[in-house]
């Protein structure tokens, strides 16, 4: 998408309609920082995942990832889930240690 | 414990070991077996573990393990489907959770279709696939070894998971995605050039009856998709491992093994897929029955898709004659007897 196109705009009126939503709906009433939290960490360790290729900037995005997919399931009400924080932390946690291999050429 | 996802995790363990057995060389054995045994212990705690978010972390896990094997494409590439899988699963839960309208829960519902859509690779998320990529490291591992489990395991927390209104949406999104692969795999099988790429495309076409199936809410639809996944494990994925063997070698024959192995990837009467057929196409006149009539005109294309493939296998000659005969023997049994493997998942 290069900037100025046609997908680029509809994109960006599109994330702006759902910035908009976000904030009439889901930014208000009880516990909305932890939803607030989870839709942003989500979203934007997502478009981070889609939008570069440099493997640092990768595993830090996928270990938010795993942290923004635990805080979730707080959403879910009842006692917290103590398995899946530490499973999330240990993924996080080795997503920042494991060394990246790169492509074999041919 | 859920019945279905442990079969299919179970029927993945022996779709390994049919791999790893007539996999080409010794060194190739081994890669094979320590990477598919990582695969499979992920697969087993996504099957086992008691919420959907502790099997969406243990995804994310075996996605990041996945796109750090050596391969021929970038880290990159590999890992990006299987994360964006995870985050459009997450967003669906989340969705799914927030209290609000119940668009939202429509939102949860579109979210889990395109999450289990980008991490089995079908339309429309087809992972990219680079033929000389090792089988360990291939793009093929999402559509034949850890998808059935996963798709399996979304199914039925879905179920727990969103409201009735919202369920009837999840099973119609299945049934037209299933659809849509079912057309796209079965004429890229068919029309492409490339021999890989159209294995490729037939296990996407297989996926399209196993979506549709698990999207009709009866009984039959449900054990037709069950039994449809169990010819992607146990028949068309060794024989791809197989037809892998066969490449570097010789070039495609037409003997009768050749015909016989087309038949049981084109799901023909007595073969595994046949029973599938069946049971997709009686559950489909139970909902609507134009549907089955979309399917029953669908299914004929694996006939020429599926010849190709077969003459693909050249002459199987030593072990993967015997792996051709192993997997011809399972897919007849299953045919004409799948009870057992219908029993063994709930139905």
């Amino acid at each position: 998408m290069p900037a100025g196109s046609t997908p680029r705009l509809i994109l960006c009126i599109a994330s702006a309609f759902l910035a908009w939503w976000i904030a009439a709906a889901v930014t208000t009433g009880s516990g909305a920082a932890l939803r607030f939290t989870v839709l942003t960490a989500i979203g934007l360790s997502g478009a981070r995942i889609l939008s570069t290729d440099d493997p640092p900037a990768l595993m830090t995005s996928v270990a938010a990832l795993a942290l923004g997919a635990a805080a979730g399931g707080a959403l879910a009400g009842g006692s917290p889930d103590l398995a899946l924080y530490v499973a999330a932390a240990i993924v996080a946690a080795g997503a920042a240690w494991l060394p990246v291999r790169f492509a074999r050429a041919g | 414990m859920p019945a279905e996802p442990v079969e299919l995790a179970v029927l993945a363990a022996a779709s390994l070991a049919l791999a790893v057995t007539f996999s080409v060389t010794r060194s190739r054995r081994v890669e094979l077996l320590i990477r598919g045994g990582a695969g499979l212990g992920g697969l087993a705690a996504i099957a086992l573990v008691p919420t959907l978010d502790i099997a969406l972390v243990v995804l994310l896990a075996l996605g990041l393990l996945f796109a750090n094997t050596q391969g021929t494409s970038s880290f990159a590439l590999r890992v990006r489907a299987p994360m964006v899988a995870v985050a459009l699963l997450a967003l669906a839960l989340a969705f799914a959770r927030f209290e609000g309208p119940e668009v939202l829960q429509r939102f949860a519902a579109v979210g889990l279709v395109a999450g289990m859509a980008a991490a089995v690779g079908v339309l429309p998320y087809i992972h990219q696939l680079d033929p000389d990529e090792s089988l360990g490291s291939s793009p093929v591992v999402w559509l034949a070894f850890v998808g059935p489990v996963l798709a399996s395991v979304l199914v039925l927390r879905a179920q727990q998971l969103l409201s009735p209104d919202a369920g009837e949406a999840f099973g119609g999104m299945l049934i037209g995605l299933g659809l849509l692969n079912l057309l796209w795999g079965g004429v890229g099988a068919w029309k492409t050039k490339d021999v890989p790429a159209a294995w490729r495309y037939s296990f996407i076409a297989d996926w399209g009856l196993a979506l549709a199936g698990f999207g009709l809410t009866v009984s039959d639809g449900r054990g037709g998709a069950l039994l449809m996944l169990f010819a992607v494990l146990l028949c068309r994925f060794p024989l791809y491992v197989i037809s892998r063997v066969a490449a570097g070698e010789s070039t495609a024959t037409e003997r009768p093994i050749n015909l016989v192995v087309a038949a049981a990837l084109a799901g023909s009467a007595p073969f595994a897929g046949f029973a599938a057929r069946v049971l997709l196409l009686r559950g489909a006149t139970q909902v609507f029955w134009p549907l089955a009539l979309v399917l029953a005109v669908g299914m004929l294309l694996w006939l020429p898709g599926s010849l190709r493939l077969g003459r693909s296998l050249g002459r199987p000659r030593g072990r993967q004659a015997l792996g051709v005969a192993l997997v011809i023997a399972i897919n007849l049994a299953a045919g004409v007897y799948p009870l057992p493997i219908l029993s063994a998942g709930g139905f």
